[in-house]
């Protein structure tokens, strides 16, 4: 017992030390603001270019501000970033990124973008991986008063501000364009919004320009299409994980839920279709992508297309009349992981109805989206906006 | 998405799914009258309100400021007998029956305080069922109500965000005691902005919540989080003519409207006092959007200034406009605080447009405008009046200018086509000529509303060989019409045009195979235009050898001479 007894208080008093430790650093971390959680996450962003219209020649230069959503440097932010760019007809462009506060400037890539919901991905060299990248949750899961925070860059200077979501549905009634009361600035567009715990719900698009401490946000879901192999990713990552630990699971497996929830996430995944629409010789083509192969697969469609109209003499744009709703059938691609819809006379049908309603223009349509599965299931409708060649009478 | 929520979903989709939205059959028309002797009440009416599917309304005093209670009546129509009296102790600034129509709910005020009485009807009425009345957790202002299928009140507040549920159980407790306190038993949704208008389409647990700051009316999905599925804005187009001042829309929703398989959907008569329009947006299930049906202008006769009216307390801005209408939206009434004519609308036989039916004359602005569930007959509280004006269907009305109801017979026609005539209302303007041109270039056509009667004829003829939606047949006879002009023009063509290789060069030996030869340098243009009227000239070949080279040209010769 002598010989024990310093032993075991030794011992104690390590595991002591240890839980007053571990109670430390977990008070340290509930104390954190939302703003210091991400932080680190934030990308300065800047673009320079050479006009090659309006004013020929001239070096022009546009920033806004990203946030880092991978270890392997993938940056989501505002398809504004492009927008000059696009204007001047810009040349010789080039992306620079400032991770965090004080990082020296990298130069980054396009990757793609999804212009009619104002999204971009874009992509730096990650010589370690980013262990700052910032987790992506659901805007579907907010409530009205739920508070949400945004941080990002004014000019070159980190702002942070939070408010509420307002309003799931912005001007003219866009589902992808949501209003939150913050005051937003330029250059802020780009900026997460995000939960208390940081985690990504939206990114800022811009301040209304009626009201000052209006502001709007695009429901991080409309950038699946742009990051679902990321999401994908994760999955994949987890189920491997969680295989490792607990082995394979077969359904009578008591002890493997964890796993069997990954997997139902996967399956959530591969009903998980992607839907983009553009319109093509007065037709719009409707195409679906999935993340994973096989089933199932959309069988068909009903769909609703509503123009949304704009005043010549007021520029007041509100939604007409439907133009038509009917079903679709759906042609599955040759690698099961997509299809394809044509939504005919479209633009035969906007003619018609801008004979009738003179001094209008159509410039932006709506489509609603059924999807009827070929396991029987149905689909919660989907809305994608979609710009046409402006359509005068 | 869980699974189960996709599931309830598909669900609700396949029972949805069912219908098609757009009216099917034909919807009566009831031309309604003033004709009757009004009821003379022993007080002034505030609300009026039909029961669901009876003959029966029900009467509330109007809130005078002065007095804490209110006598609530309920009066047959058919023979304007007197059915029943209560008493309620307190106001009544809100009334609404349960979608059967057993339960009726009023709210009001007393001292300061919001209460809120619940009443059973039996279902010959002869007798009052139990009656309930409930203090509020606060009195609301402007409030509007609605009732689900749990018998959940809702009430909404113009001033707050927030809408008041009362659970059904509050009232059960409240049963013989005094000023309950239902308190415990509210619940509270969180809308966007205040609430001008609440009303609820139980079937699909769907509420539609007309915004006091905004013209917009969202619509939310009570069983699942109070999503906002889709919003209504204004429609514009009609001029906006009362300066800054923003009007919220005024809301009545109709709960039966047929679809082509026999299953009913949501429906809303929206008005706005702004642009003086009045909408039909129906709330299509397959898609959860709402769609416009038809827009039109209201044009109501404006007998006092239109004085903007606010309430000094509140400063919110009083609405104008009073809605009423019938499950099928055959009747539509819409009145207006500043005119003593109310204008009879109908959604009428096409079902895809508004047809303006008749002005009916009544002793004073109203206040408050009832339709019955068939859309037979009306009632109207009168501002300061304790006349009450039942409206019935009289063989009088329906008694129209034939050219007039022939110019309606065409609007209609045309109107099922998709086009816009603007209202239905036997008067030819501007939208009637723009549709009768449309019609004219898509069909190839030449109808006049000068001659109506053919100009009936044939679009009626279009019509019934339509098979599909109207603007599809336009576009389709459009095409055919096109492919009918272009075979003409091309068996023109091969009529009247030749075309001719035409070999320019030093030798005509060396040329190749060709129908005509000139010399180096010479003009082919010079060379058709003697020959054809009109001519294209196109450079086939060229190749090099002798003086200048060998080129051969296809001259075009359009009506040759």
């Amino acid at each position: 017992m002598n010989h024990t007894t310093p032993t075991a208080f030794a011992l104690f008093l390590f595991k002591f030390t240890l839980a007053v430790l571990a109670m430390v650093s977990w008070s340290a971390e509930a104390l954190a603001s939302p703003y210091d959680l991400v932080k680190d996450s934030l990308v300065y962003l800047k673009v320079e270019f050479t006009a090659t219209k309006l004013q020929v020649g001239v070096p022009m230069t546009d920033q806004s501000t990203g946030f880092l959503i991978s270890s392997d440097g993938f940056i989501l932010t505002s398809y504004h970033l492009l927008e000059k760019v696009r204007e001047y007809a810009g040349d010789n462009v080039k992306v620079t990124a400032v991770v965090g506060d004080g990082a020296q400037p990298v130069t980054a890539a396009i990757v793609n973008g999804l212009q009619p919901v104002d999204l971009l991905l874009i992509k730096i060299r990650a010589v370690h991986p980013f262990q700052n990248f910032l987790k992506l949750g659901r805007a579907a899961e907010l409530t009205l008063d739920d508070t949400i925070y945004t941080s990002g860059f004014h000019d070159t200077e980190p702002f942070n501000s939070q408010g509420t979501v307002n309003n799931k549905v912005g001007p003219a009634g866009l589902g992808y364009l949501w209003t939150v009361n913050m005051s937003v600035a330029a250059g802020q567009s780009g900026s997460p919004v995000y939960l208390a715990n940081g985690t990504v719900v939206g990114i800022l698009k811009g301040e209304n320009s009626g009201a000052s401490n209006v502001g709007y946000m695009v429901p991080i879901e409309f950038a699946d299409s742009l990051i679902a192999f990321l999401r994908f990713r994760e999955l994949e990552e987890r189920l491997a994980a969680e295989e490792k630990e607990i082995g394979p699971s077969t359904p009578d497996q008591p002890l493997a839920p964890r796993l069997t929830k990954v997997e139902s996430s996967l399956q959530d995944v591969s009903s998980n279709f992607e839907w983009h629409a553009e319109e093509k010789a007065g037709q719009i083509i409707l195409t679906y992508h999935k993340l994973v192969s096989g089933s199932p697969q959309v069988k068909t469609i009903k769909y609703n297309v509503v123009p949304l109209v704009t005043e010549n003499e007021t520029r007041l744009t509100s939604r007409d009349r439907p133009l038509v709703k009917d079903d679709g059938e759906v042609s599955v691609n040759k690698d099961n992981r997509g299809g394809k819809v044509i939504i005919p006379k479209i633009g035969e049908l906007i003619d018609l109805r801008l004979q009738s309603t003179p001094g209008t223009t159509v410039a932006r349509l709506e489509i609603t989206i059924a999807s009827i599965l070929d396991d029987g299931n149905v689909l919660d409708p989907v809305s994608i906006p979609i710009d046409i060649e402006v359509r005068p009478r | 998405m869980s699974k189960e929520h996709k599931l309830s979903v598909a669900t609700l989709f396949l029972i949805a799914s069912t219908f098609v939205v757009r009216a099917g059959g034909v919807q009566p028309v009831y031309p309604l009258t003033n004709d009757r002797a009004p009821v003379i009440l022993p007080y002034i009416p505030g609300i009026v309100l039909f029961r669901p599917n009876t003959k029966m309304i029900v009467v509330t005093s109007e809130d005078d400021g002065i007095r804490q209670d209110a006598t609530v009546e309920g009066y047959n129509t058919a023979d304007a007998s007197k059915l029943f009296q209560l008493k309620v102790p307190h106001t009544v600034n809100a009334a609404v029956f349960s979608r059967t129509g057993d339960w009726l709910f009023v709210e009001g005020a007393r001292d300061g305080e919001g209460f809120a009485t619940r009443v059973r009807l039996s279902e010959d009425i002869h007798a009052l069922g139990v009656v309930a009345t409930v203090k509020l957790g606060k009195l609301p202002v402007q409030p509007s109500m609605s009732v689900d299928t749990k018998l959940r009140l809702y009430i909404s507040d113009a001033t707050s965000s927030r809408v008041t549920v009362v659970a059904s159980s509050a009232f059960e407790r409240a049963v013989g005691s005094i000023a309950f306190d239902a308190s415990r038993f509210e619940t509270q949704i969180s809308v966007s902005r205040p609430v001008h208008a609440l009303t609820i389409f139980p079937p699909l647990d769907l509420a539609f919540i007309s915004s006091e700051t905004l013209p917009r009316i969202a619509a939310v999905q009570l069983d699942r989080g109070n999503e906002v599925i889709d919003e209504f804005n204004r429609v514009l187009g009609k001029g906006i003519t009362n300066g800054k001042t923003q009007f919220p829309l005024a809301l009545s929703l109709s709960s039966g409207i047929l679809t082509s398989d026999g299953g009913t959907t949501a429906s809303l008569i929206v008005g706005d006092y702004s642009s003086s329009s009045l909408t039909i947006v129906d709330y299509d299930p397959n898609f959860g959007t709402m769609d416009i049906v038809a827009t039109v202008p209201i044009g109501i006769r404006i007998d006092q200034k239109s004085m903007i009216q606010v309430d000094p307390l509140t400063k919110l801005v009083k609405q104008p406009l009073v809605i009423g209408g019938d499950d099928k939206q055959g009747t539509i009434l819409v009145g207006s605080g500043y005119s003593t004519q109310l204008v009879q609308f109908s959604r009428g036989v096409s079902g895809t447009a508004l047809e303006r039916v008749r002005e009916i004359e009544i002793p004073g602005p109203p206040t408050s405008i009832s339709v019955s569930s068939d859309g037979e007959s009306a009632v109207v509280a009168i501002a300061h009046s304790p006349e009450l004006p039942i409206l019935t269907v009289s063989e009088h009305a329906t008694v129209l200018d034939d050219q007039a109801t022939k110019i309606r017979q065409l609007q209609r026609e045309l109107s099922e086509l998709d086009l816009d005539v603007g209202s239905i209302d036997g008067v030819v303007g501007q939208a009637t000529l723009t549709a009768v041109n449309i019609f004219n270039t898509f069909v190839g056509s030449k109808i006049s509303v000068s001659d109506i009667d053919s100009a009936i004829k044939i679009v009626r003829a279009f019509n019934q060989k339509c098979p599909s939606s109207g603007s599809q047949c336009l576009l389709d006879s459009a095409r055919s019409l096109r492919q009918a002009q272009a075979t003409g023009t091309h068996q023109n063509t091969e009529s009247t045009t030749s075309i001719f290789k035409v070999c320019s060069g030093e030798y005509e030996r060396a040329c190749q195979p060709h129908d005509a030869y000139l010399y180096c340098g010479a003009d082919v243009g010079a060379w058709a235009k003697v020959r054809c009227n009109s001519y294209r000239v196109t450079r086939l070949s060229t190749s090099g050898g002798n003086k200048c080279g060998y080129s051969i040209d296809a001259v075009t010769c359009i009506d040759p001479k």
